[in-house]
């Protein structure tokens, strides 16, 4: 036998419209921290989900200790010792970290629960974390460095073969990063091998044994971490100079300024400043977690301005809610569209003029004829397939429900309008129908700032790039004059 | 579309049991389907049925007022005691209507400031708008009104019972808010997603204002039209009575959750209440027995919504 633990051996998994993983091949060692690095959608999270069973692969064959892994699922997965750590905490903030830790799994004597065994495991795992708390502490006193300590303490309760870690370092200090990694060390020691997920590149060159690097779905490079440097992974990651033939070429900017904003802060962003011209296509890149979403609702009410001031058509405003940002003409189209765009179990008309039901009333009165034929005007415009207006937006597809969320806000006449991942979760013939309506905006002399994790939709479609990095505006680009790699280098600058 | 149909189902289901309620009765007693007797049923549940109206506003945002009983009990007392005092009849009525609104303010104060959940605000304001009832009367009954304030209970209008007329009345105010109005429209939109709602820039707490501030209004027009007919102002007058008004809206298809369901569903939520206790005392149904029928409604009505739901 080989000294692999988990071979993926040609994985392929699709979703309609989308290859997520392409024939991929990698062989996991064990014993050893192997890393996995890529641009957002390069396939990572698609790879942690088929290994911890929590979806399945469309074809290929996974070899876990030299056996093939079938039918695989998430309580299977925990059985066979693969333990993931998520970037997203799991805790549960009222409960105390012992809770937190045997949750799913409380031990007892007899009937009740038997604290005191709970409680000492506890000490003895948080010790081996390097986490000097009382397991009695409530999980929210915790601060999220800490609360990431103590999820990797809960996945060592159980014997642990191979443990996944998703951006662990995401919310930590430099200095819990130095103490997490030598933990990490130590667990490798023990003979654990771990999978390791980073942005950070210096990290991953200086923990990890080997890395993978993943690039739209596919495995372009694997060697040992020594054989590779910074330049040379940030080349692999970022591969082919993106093509710019569908670059905007028409310039639809002018002069002047519709929305200002100077050394504005919230809790999540810090001394933001930067403007948006008429007729602009303002793009805001960075990485997950970088405050690009963030900042968005600052902008639109939804999170309170601690400090700085925003100037709308060159005059200072107050946006304390988004009934504020709205009254100004601005509009946003949310990332997650379900929970905040829509009216799932509301007709398609019902939310086509949801905000802007003030133009077809008279007297609060809804004037039901105009109203559809309003609605009718603008999803033909936008194009959009829908059965009947009375249909529940539920029912159609998520690049028509996006279409109905933008068709909301054209309705309001926004002149300022908001996208924050508007291309996310659709499929490719949508996105470009999207692409298009966001240029013939600008065109009309509405003006965007388009949010958006993907490197290619922010360098084609837009005019201007900010950078945002750790919660602040790590850089500015004009967007021909930005390439992947500085976009990549940037990202990760104020981390 | 599921969803759409199931509503349909769901009012289509109630109509036939509202159907069937009435042919069984028919069969058993030979005083049930009578004119006189509908008429008595519609004006015993033009009460509740005026109430409805608000609690649908309110249900749909996805709250409730349990508080509408003793609103009316409040309101009902604080009439009685003004035109005792010889306060002239539409004046008092004005000043009810006012107290009403002001009680529905408070709760709606409750939830959109303090932002206490509407099940434990409007069980706390229960329990104070009862309480000041009982403190006002001193646990006893207030009576002596002028002649003419019967009429609002009693009297008829081109044959028609007062009472009945002004639940219409109450009911076409309701279609209207409800299908044609930019308010209505937020009501569905705050129940089915609030947070979207808050992006939409609606004004959602103006909106859970006024639908709290109707709740009182609707709730005190009750109390008048309640107190005109039983002429006298005991202080449990709206005891309980916020479980048929609830149980109405909710048989008749207004989602708990918020956000789904039509008025007329509770139309026939209500005729389900009234022919219900109208027949079960034709019947001789013993009281305590009936409130057992009742709660076993309410809770088929609901459980077949879930499980429809899946």
């Amino acid at each position: 036998m080989n000294d692999y633990i988990l071979t993926l051996e040609n994985i392929t998994k699709e979703y309609p419209g989308v290859t997520a993983l392409n024939d991929v091949t990698i062989s996991f060692e064990k014993g050893k921290i192997h890393a996995l690095v890529g641009e957002n959608g390069a396939g990572k999270s698609t790879l942690i989900k088929l290994l911890t069973g929590a979806i399945d692969k469309t074809s290929g064959k996974i070899f876990y200790k030299g056996e093939e892994l079938k039918n695989n699922s998430p309580i299977k997965s925990l059985d066979r010792k693969i333990i993931p750590v998520y970037q997203e905490l799991n805790m549960i903030p009222t409960l105390s970290v012992y809770d937190n830790i045997f949750y799913g799994h409380e031990m007892t004597k007899g009937i009740a629960l038997d604290k005191k065994y709970m409680r000492e495991k506890t000490s003895e795992l948080l010790k081996q974390v390097g986490l000097k708390v009382s397991p009695k502490t409530k999980a929210r006193e915790l601060g999220v460095g800490n609360q990431q300590l103590v999820e990797i303490a809960k996945a060592l309760i159980k014997d642990v073969d191979v443990l996944i870690l998703d951006e662990p370092t995401t919310s930590l200090t430099d200095i819990e990063t130095e103490n997490l990694f030598g933990i990490i060390r130590n667990l490798k020691k023990r003979g654990i091998s771990i999978i390791y997920i980073s942005h950070r590149l210096d990290e991953v060159l200086q923990l990890s044994d080997t890395i993978t690097v993943l690039r739209d779905g596919e495995v372009v490079d694997t060697r040992p971490s020594y054989a590779f440097d910074e330049e040379h992974l940030i080349k692999s990651m970022v591969g082919r100079n993106l093509s710019r033939s569908t670059r905007n070429k028409e310039k639809t900017v002018k002069n002047e300024k519709v929305l200002e904003l100077r050394n504005v802060s919230t809790d999540q962003v810090k001394n933001i400043s930067f403007h948006l011209l008429k007729g602009e296509i303002l793009g805001i890149a960075g990485l997950m977690g970088s405050g690009r979403t963030e900042l968005a609702e600052a902008i639109f009410g939804r999170d309170k301005i601690t400090s700085g001031e925003i100037f709308v058509n060159g005059e200072l405003k107050k946006i304390n809610s988004p009934k504020d940002a709205v009254d100004e003409h601005m509009a946003f189209i949310t990332e997650d569209r379900k929970t905040l765009g829509l009216m799932l179990d509301l007709s398609v008309l019902e939310n086509v003029t949801y905000a802007s039901l003030k133009k077809v009333t008279t007297n609060g009165t809804i004037d039901k004829d105009e109203e559809k034929q309003v609605v009718e005007e603008i999803l033909e415009r936008l194009n959009v397939k829908y059965a009947s207006l009375d249909e529940k937006v539920l029912n159609l597809s998520g690049g028509n429900q996006q279409k109905v969320v933008i068709a909301k806000w054209l309705l309001t006449n926004a002149s300022i309008l908001i996208f924050d991942e508007p291309t996310q979760g659709i499929d490719v013939g949508s996105k470009e129908e999207i692409y298009g309506i966001l240029r013939k905006l600008a065109k009309e002399g509405k003006s965007i700032i388009l949010v958006s994790s993907e490197n290619e939709e922010i360098m084609n479609i837009t005019d201007r790039v900010l950078v945002m990095s750790n919660g602040e505006i790590a850089s500015e680009y004009k967007s021909e004059a930005l390439t992947a790699d500085t976009l990549f280098k940037d990202s990760a600058r104020l981390l | 579309m599921n969803k759409m149909k199931r509503t349909g189902i769901f009012t289509y289901g109630i109509l036939i049991f509202l159907i069937g309620l009435f042919i069984v009765l028919s069969f058993s007693s030979p005083y049930f389907f009578t004119l006189s007797n509908l008429t008595t049923l519609l004006r015993q549940v033009a009460v509740v049925g005026i109430i409805t109206v608000s609690m649908t506003m309110v249900i749909l945002t996805g709250g409730i007022d349990l508080s509408v009983g003793s609103m009316l009990g409040l309101c009902a007392v604080i009439l009685a005691q003004l035109m005792v005092w010889g306060v002239n009849m539409f004046l008092a009525i004005g000043i009810t209507l006012i107290v009403g609104m002001l009680l529905g303010l408070f709760n709606g104060f409750l939830i959109n400031e303090i932002k206490i959940s509407p099940l434990i605000s409007t069980l706390g304001t229960l329990t104070i708008y009862s309480g000041l009832t009982y403190i006002i009367t001193g646990g006893k009954g207030i009576f002596g009104f002028p002649d003419s304030f019967s009429f609002i209970g009693q009297g008829y209008l081109l044959g028609i019972p007062v009472p009945i007329i002004i639940l219409v009345a109450v009911f076409a105010f309701g279609f209207f808010v409800l299908n044609n109005t930019r308010y209505g429209r937020y009501l569905y939109g705050i129940g089915a997603n609030e947070k979207a709602s808050v992006l939409s820039g609606v004004d959602v707490k103006k909106v859970k204002y006024i639908a709290y501030i109707t709740s009182g209004l609707l709730s005190s027009l009750a109390s008048v039209v309640m107190l005109s007919r039983v002429n006298s102002a005991l202080p449990n007058l709206g005891e309980g009575l916020e479980f048929d008004v609830v149980t109405a809206v909710v048989l008749g298809g207004i989602s708990v959750n918020g956000g789904e369901g039509r008025l007329q569903g509770v139309v026939i939520g209500l005729l389900i209440i009234a022919v219900l206790s109208n027949g079960m005392i034709l019947l001789g149904v013993g009281n305590y027995f009936q409130t057992v029928v009742k709660g076993l409604v309410l809770l088929i009505a609901v459980g077949i919504d879930n499980i429809s739901k899946r």
